[in-house]
């Protein structure tokens, strides 16, 4: 059963080009889509199921985006290269900000990831020689050709976005089942306990926080290459709560919601062609909805609703 | 060798001495009782041996080697672990997950064996599917029990274990920590159910505004009239108790 829902939803996700077409609105959205479920998933591990919350997703998604365009632009670095490269570098400063963020608890964790966050935003701003300043940097370049297959339209970027999702998504599947994981499980549930049990907090808080800023540093590779221009006011803090929503819509704790939460977040606007005034509108009362009715998410209620019904049937 | 040696230890709070120049050596196998009035400092004693608070002076070592000042992860790792006050255990994910969580904690794999022997022993089979918030107290008991047991300590330290636990509950607790001792635990027992106490354990600890003000076998401590004045009261010779030793 389980097996049958992900090859139709593999089918599904690569079939999206045929259906919209490889140019247009309806791909853009598609690849915006994809680009935002790959960092809600990134969100997804470290708040949802090691219950970090952290406001800096964007800023690691902006380094990202800035250390992918440096790489391309003055190392001649290519976009095969500068996925995995970045996504070091990316982690690589993360663990330095971990060695004093995993020293925090709770609120206070959230409260350092914004500042530490707003630090970032105010570096990509102001290093203009590396960022371009506050008018970012044009990128005119694309995907390089792999095994002899181009990437010139939009909808040949989406194929490269959409097995990026399946492998992180795949990664995180694999993590969370890993011993890894499930001491990733044991911060979100009870540290003291973890920590009594012989989990070294500290540490696994840390990696948990590097593992997600590197995934979101990878979608900052794949956004600078789509988008072609970056610029500071993207990966402010604001977009970081925008995350949070996402996820939350979707199901805290959950593989599938922060996919569920960026397909409702970001498509619903735009299919519903609401004026820009209205949509904050309607996603706050999709918030307020999901929060009063499904606390537990979208895809956490459908999870309980099926657990109860196979218990029943037991 | 003992497996743990407390020398001289004190915490100090403020101007409180919560525990003051306490001095105890506990080895392999032996069934330890740690009592004392609310406040005499028996938890906060837990906390300085399993590095959840730092003695403010004093050593503590397990087998010889200093574990003040290591972290409770480091203490647990040496085979020194503990369970707590109000049963701690990770409510929202099912007890097999619980035990999952724990031996994730661990350096080396746990063998299969190991942990029906954990499931068995602690009477888990039946819950496994089952979320702890959803059990009995006295399930989750168990249940902090058996997490620490994945540990495979050599020593465990109980904080209150029997508290909050109906009568059937607690003849079941009894057995199981029989079971554990004679499996080749050493254990100490905090608890303020006296007739557990004074049944199970060989030798009990009395400490008292900080201080242990006796150390001995059950009819030395119950024969202590200091003992009996500050902690027994009247009920010492109630409590007395018909001493039936594992």
């Amino acid at each position: 059963m389980r097996i049958a829902i992900y090859a139709l939803v593999l089918a599904l996700l690569f079939a999206v080009p045929t259906m919209v077409g490889s140019e247009g609105a309806l791909i853009n959205i598609a690849v915006v889509i994809v680009i935002n479920s790959i960092l809600a998933l990134s969100l997804g591990l470290l708040f949802g199921h090691t219950g970090q919350l952290s406001v800096a997703t964007a800023a690691f998604y902006g380094i990202g985006a800035y250390v992918a365009a440096n790489l391309a632009l003055k190392l001649g670095v290519s976009f095969w290269w500068s996925l995995p490269i970045t996504a070091l570098i990316v982690m690589a400063i993360a663990a330095v900000l971990s060695l004093v963020l995993s020293r925090l608890d709770h609120i206070v964790f959230a409260l350092g990831t914004y500042a530490v966050a707003e630090m970032i935003r105010l570096v990509l701003v102001n290093w203009w020689q590396v960022t371009g300043g506050p008018q970012g940097i044009s990128f005119p370049r694309r995907p390089e050709p792999l095994f002899g297959i181009t990437f010139t339209t939009r909808g040949d970027f989406y194929y490269i976005a959409a097995v990026v999702l399946v492998l992180v998504y795949a990664g995180i599947a694999w993590l969370r089942q890993s011993r890894l994981g499930w001491r990733f499980l044991s911060l979100r549930e009870n540290p003291t306990l973890a920590e009594s049990l012989g989990i070294d907090v500290r540490f696994v808080k840390g990696l948990a926080f590097v593992i997600a800023a590197g995934i979101a540093g990878l979608t900052g590779v794949l956004y600078v290459y789509y988008f072609r221009h970056i610029t500071p006011d993207v990966f402010t803090n604001w977009e970081s709560i925008l995350l949070i929503m996402v996820v939350m819509i979707g199901g805290l704790g959950t593989m599938a919601g922060p996919i569920v939460g960026a397909m409702i977040f970001l498509s619903l606007p735009e299919l519903l062609r609401l004026p820009p005034a209205v949509q904050p509108v309607l996603i706050g009362t999709i918030l307020i909805l999901v929060v009063v009715l499904l606390p537990r998410g979208i895809v956490g209620t459908l999870e309980d609703w099926w657990r109860a019904r196979r218990m029943v049937k037991r | 060798m003992a497996l743990l040696e407390v020398k001289a230890v004190g915490k100090i709070f403020g101007g409180l001495r919560a525990v003051n120049e306490v001095s105890l050596a506990i080895g392999e196998r032996e069934l330890v009782g740690l009592i004392g009035p609310n406040g005499a400092g028996k938890t906060t004693l837990f906390n300085l041996i399993t590095g959840h608070e730092r003695p403010s002076h004093g050593e503590i070592l397990w087998l010889g080697e200093r574990i003040d000042g290591k972290m409770p992860h480091q203490v647990s790792r040496l085979g020194l672990v503990r369970t707590f006050q109000n049963p701690m255990v990770f409510q929202k994910v099912s007890v097999k997950d619980n035990l999952s969580i724990a031996e994730s904690a661990r350096r080396k794999p746990l063998p299969a064996s190991m942990r029906e022997r954990v499931i068995e022993t602690c009477g888990l089979q039946p819950v496994l599917e089952q979320k702890p918030e959803n059990l009995p107290y006295g399930v989750k008991r168990r249940l902090g029990i058996a997490l620490a047991l994945l540990m495979e300590p050599r020593m465990l330290l109980l904080d209150e274990p029997a508290a909050g636990l109906n009568q059937a509950e607690r003849v079941q607790l009894r057995e199981l920590l029989v079971a554990l001792w004679r499996g080749g635990l050493a254990l100490v027992v905090v608890e303020h159910d006296m007739k557990l106490v004074m049944s199970l354990c060989k030798r009990v600890v009395v400490l008292d505004a900080g201080q242990l003000i006796e150390d001995g076998p059950p009819e030395k401590v119950l024969s202590n009239p200091v003992v009996a004045r500050i902690y027994l009261g009247k009920a010492a010779s109630r409590t007395g108790m018909d001493h039936a030793h594992p």
